[in-house]
């Protein structure tokens, strides 16, 4: 077996060990050791050009050295004052931003606030308008601008066949059996399609008769909504359908009640309010006439 | 004594003048400075050792600075520049407290 060939210092050596080792640059003694083997039999003359020569040298790294040194030192103590000085103002950045955050935040938190009491408001609108509309559809059928429907009994009034003149059936007569009829337990009333309001009255025009402000034609036919079982008997006995029937036997009108199962009633059209304005607890500005009177 | 005044107008020249170093040589300037004051500790050794010689010195110094700044330059190509420059440091600052320990006993002869 062939002896292995000698390994070389510094293959063998630790990393640290060797560069502590070799801190000295290895140049400075090969160039001793070339002098000492040159025997330092150079000239005088030569010797002493070159000394010059590297004696300049040797100022001009020193001072390339120094200028270094000085340059980086300056330049660090320039940019510290920089950095720093970014450094403070994103600090302050962040203070300010910190600042505006929990300013946005607490923003945030009042809008909450507000957004939940607004919610309740809502909620409690919601509860009063639900009501109002439940109290304007039940005023609306008690006062004839709302639609209905329900059981009752069907009304013909006419003329007694070949009368004429004051005989006919007139707009008194028709009020009268309409006063009965709301005496009796009626509801609703129509007659002949035209729904019977609190502020509906009837006319004479010539020979016609005028309800709502629309012509009707004989015969009249009352549909009305009401208890169908009692309404009949109850305007027999009331003073004022006995009124009634005390005329029509007078004048020989002809008369009629059904039974109209149930029955639909429209709607008055309801009449624009052209002076009125709603005095409510929000429209502090409203202006009645005495109001806006000189 | 060249040496001295060396330093001295070194420093003047350059509080005076305080050149504006360009941003792309910035982070290589304290590596070279780091590398030349190696040289400079090596040189001082090498003159109390009677071996000085001014050539090897100005040679020295200069492929030293530009070594190290080639180092870390080619580290900030790699990625590694922050690592490259910690080794070259930890190596030069070690060279420079060994050298300094040379000249603390030709000094004083502790």
């Amino acid at each position: 077996m062939a002896e292995a060939p000698a390994v070389p210092d510094h293959v063998t050596t630790p990393l640290l060990a060797l560069i502590t080792q070799r801190s000295l640059d290895a140049d400075y003694e090969h160039a001793a050791a070339r002098r000492r083997a040159a025997g330092e039999d150079t000239g005088s003359g030569q010797a002493g050009r070159s000394a010059t020569r590297r004696t300049t040298g040797l100022a001009l790294v020193v001072v390339a050295f120094a200028l270094l040194v000085t340059v980086a030192a300056v330049q660090t103590s320039r940019d510290a004052s920089a950095s720093n000085a970014s450094r403070e103002s994103l600090i302050q950045q962040v203070t300010l931003r910190r600042h505006g955050l929990s300013v946005l935040q607490q923003q945030l938190h009042s809008a909450e606030a507000g957004v939940l009491s607004l919610q309740r408001q809502v909620n409690g609108l919601a509860t009063a308008r639900q009501a109002a509309e439940a109290r304007l559809t039940r005023i609306g059928a008690r006062t004839g601008f709302g639609a209905v429907r329900g059981p009752g009994v069907r009304v013909t009034v006419n003329s007694a066949p070949g009368s004429a003149g004051s005989d006919l059936v007139r707009d008194s007569d028709l009020t009268l059996l309409t006063d009965a009829l709301w005496a009796s337990g009626a509801e609703a009333i129509s007659v002949n399609g035209q729904r019977l309001t609190v502020l509906s009255a009837f006319r004479n025009v010539g020979i016609g008769i005028l309800v709502n402000s629309q012509p009707i034609n004989p015969p009249y036919v009352f549909s009305v909504v009401g208890n169908p079982d009692t309404l009949g008997a109850d305007l027999l006995s009331s003073g004022i359908g006995a009124k009634w029937y005390a005329l029509k036997n007078s004048l020989g009108f002809r008369f009629d009640v059904q039974d109209g199962g149930t029955m639909s009633l429209p709607a008055a059209a309801p009449e624009k309010l052209r002076s009125v304005q709603i005095a409510g607890p929000e429209t502090g500005h409203t202006r009645t006439q005495g109001d806006s009177a000189p | 004594m060249i040496a001295a005044l060396g330093l001295l107008v070194g420093v003047i020249l350059g509080l005076i003048f305080t050149p504006h170093v360009p941003a792309g040589l910035d982070p290589y300037l304290p590596i070279a400075v780091v590398a030349a004051l190696d040289a400079v500790f090596g040189a001082l050794r090498a003159y109390l050792e009677g071996i000085f010689d001014d050539k090897v010195f100005v040679v020295s110094f200069f492929s030293n600075v530009v070594i190290a700044a080639a180092i870390v330059y080619l580290g900030d190509k790699l990625g590694v520049g922050g690592q490259l420059s910690t080794g070259v440091i930890v190596v030069l600052g070690i060279r420079i407290f060994s050298n300094v320990a040379q000249i603390r006993r030709y000094v004083f002869h502790a």
